[in-house]
């Protein structure tokens, strides 16, 4: 069920992720059900010693899916291949980060009903204007600010470092009052007390949030605060201010397969909390390990996206 | 293999320690105490969890050094202080010490490095499971995963963190690095290594709120024999401990703040 990237492709999704797969997945939703609903008989959830549900492993995406219905699709065969663009480390990662599993039609967007992130009209007026700045209108001059942040190796931010992506895999950890996240992109983590303890001071301004669990039967119920006003709530210019709280919901549905559900509030960008709802997580075969992704080690956007030259590394 | 080696080198070293402990007290420690045990985890093993961080100088500079501007002066973690360059190393050591405000791989928001990434002056959070060692780092929101579940290295051979296996001795966490790259530094000061590095580090608990860090560092490109740093972490006090952000690109790049456009644009 996964499509592998050509090795053209692989230059171009590293340099811009965040937008090359727009066009593969269009591709791909022809040949490529969506995933299954995870019903069926009910999953014994296995227990660790100390009594929480056990979610640990290695995994990767489900799916790639898109934000929201009626999202306009980027322009065929978009963005185009940087030409004598270079990465350093082009194809030297491991396999799976060429095997991006493509297929899912639904949308991320589950409430409200019509499926569309409830942008107020300034905010969908502003998420329009960055999104031209993708590199998805030739006759556009990139503003830099406008950049997907992820594509400039800045922290991805939750809940987006947990929608599909490519490079994406995850590792989780459990020990007794805590469970934490492991992201191969950009060796982000996420470490959350089950303590029952406080957010931090308001002024307090993280990549990822400050994110405090429990457990509700077999759920992770995460609460999350304490954004700054820098990243997306997921890709295409999803964008929040730093008032933004998240409430995010881990439900294992079977031995391989995590669910995500996750509410967001932020009453100066939507008219309304919206929430997003999908497979997250596959395990993945026995044995797997993450691979390392220094992404400001590699990144070459400078050339690919704004035609400077940088200076070679020093060896 | 060496990890082997040095394995049954220790083990030997641990019994002499055992057999000497009574009458040969170590610095600190009151005649005739037994070493410190550390409490458990679940499953038997020293508990290395927690937010730990160094009370040192040693990103700047990991042998002796007087202050400079902005560079607090510092005893040095390097055994002897005598780090054992060959001599055309040593002769680029100076040249990176020379280059250091610009050439230092952190002035580009590279990865640190194992071992410089423990002695950033950054906090630092252990994470323990029977089959991993997980350590966030708040500089650059860096982490690493040492495996302690009986797996030998994956044959990477270009990761600026390397590839961490780890096994327990007693009471310490023995984890074998190698697959490194050869861009980052031991420290601001320019020293250095090549691909050929191989990092083997010691995490002790030594009290309720110290570990004591210990990292051998092998290069046969670079270094005539193998030399060692040690250093203590110190648990972090404060109650509401957590880590925080470091993210080096931050302040480098242009932002699109919301929170401003909110108020001129709603």
């Amino acid at each position: 069920m996964r499509n592998r990237l050509p090795a053209s492709m692989r230059v171009v999704a590293c340099v811009i992720s965040g937008m090359s797969l727009a066009p593969v997945l269009a591709v791909a939703q022809t040949k490529v059900p969506a995933a299954p609903p995870s019903a069926g008989k009910p999953y014994t959830v296995p227990r660790t010693p100390w009594g929480d549900p056990d979610i640990q492993g290695t995994y990767k995406n489900v799916s790639m899916f898109p934000l929201e219905a009626r999202a306009p699709l980027p322009p065929e065969g978009a963005p185009p291949a940087p030409s004598g663009s270079k990465r350093v480390d082009a194809g030297a990662g491991p396999e799976h980060w060429y095997e991006v599993p493509m297929g899912g039609t639904t949308p991320m967007v589950v409430d409200p009903p019509d499926r569309r992130v409830p942008y107020q009209p300034w905010a969908r007026a502003l998420n329009t204007e960055i999104n031209k700045h993708q590199g998805e209108n030739p006759e556009v001059k990139i503003k830099r600010e406008y950049l997907d942040h992820r594509v400039r190796c800045l922290p991805a931010g939750s809940p987006r470092v947990t929608t599909p992506c490519a490079y994406c895999g995850y590792q989780i950890l459990q020990g007794p009052g805590f469970v934490a996240f492991f992201y191969e992109w950009n060796h982000l983590y996420q470490v959350v007390p089950l303590d029952g303890s406080p957010h931090p001071d308001p002024g307090i301004q993280l990549w990822m949030g400050d994110a405090r669990g429990h457990w509700e039967g077999n759920t992770l119920v995460v609460d999350v605060a304490n954004f700054n006003d820098k990243t997306w709530v997921a890709r295409g210019a999803a964008i929040h201010t730093s008032a933004m709280h998240i409430v995010e919901r881990y439900t294992p549905v079977d031995r391989n397969t995590i669910d995500y559900r996750v509410t967001v509030e932020d009453p100066a960008v939507f008219t309304r909390p919206w929430t997003m709802a999908f497979p997250a997580f596959e395990r993945y075969p026995a044995g797997t390990e993450l691979y390392e992704y220094a992404c400001a080690e590699g990144n070459a956007i400078d050339e690919t996206v704004f035609g400077v030259t940088t200076k070679k590394e020093p060896k | 293999m060496r990890a082997r080696v040095a394995g049954c080198l220790v083990a030997a070293a641990v019994v002499v320690g055992l057999l000497s402990a009574a009458a040969r007290p170590t610095a600190g420690q009151a005649p005739g105490t037994p070493p410190y045990r550390a409490p458990r985890t679940l499953d038997g093993k020293p508990d290395l969890g927690g937010i730990w961080q160094v009370l040192n100088t040693a990103s700047w500079n990991i042998q002796a050094h007087n202050a400079a501007e902005g560079v607090p002066a510092g005893l040095g973690v390097v055994e002897g202080n005598v780090i054992p360059y060959q001599p055309a190393a040593a002769a680029k050591k100076q040249e990176n010490f020379e280059k250091r405000l610009t050439e230092d791989p952190l002035r580009k928001c590279f990865l640190a490095g194992v071992p410089r990434i423990t002695y950033m002056p950054f906090p630092l959070q252990i994470v323990q499971t029977p089959t991993h060692v997980g350590i966030a780092y708040e500089y650059n929101h860096a982490s690493r995963l040492i495996y302690t579940n009986g797996t030998d290295h994956s044959g990477v051979d270009d990761f600026w963190m390397g590839d961490s296996r780890g096994h327990w001795e007693g009471e310490t966490l023995v984890v074998d690095v190698t697959g490194f790259n050869d861009k980052t530094w031991f420290d601001q000061a320019g020293n250095f290594h090549s691909d050929a590095l191989h990092v083997i580090e010691r995490y002790t608990r030594t009290g309720a709120d110290i570990i004591s860090y210990e990292a051998t560092i092998e290069d046969p490109k670079v270094f005539t024999r193998p030399w060692k740093m040690s250093m203590p972490l110190y648990r972090r006090q404060e109650k509401n401990i957590r880590l925080l952000d470091y993210v080096c690109l931050e302040f480098r790049e242009p932002h699109v703040s919301i929170d401003e456009l909110v108020k001129t644009r709603k």
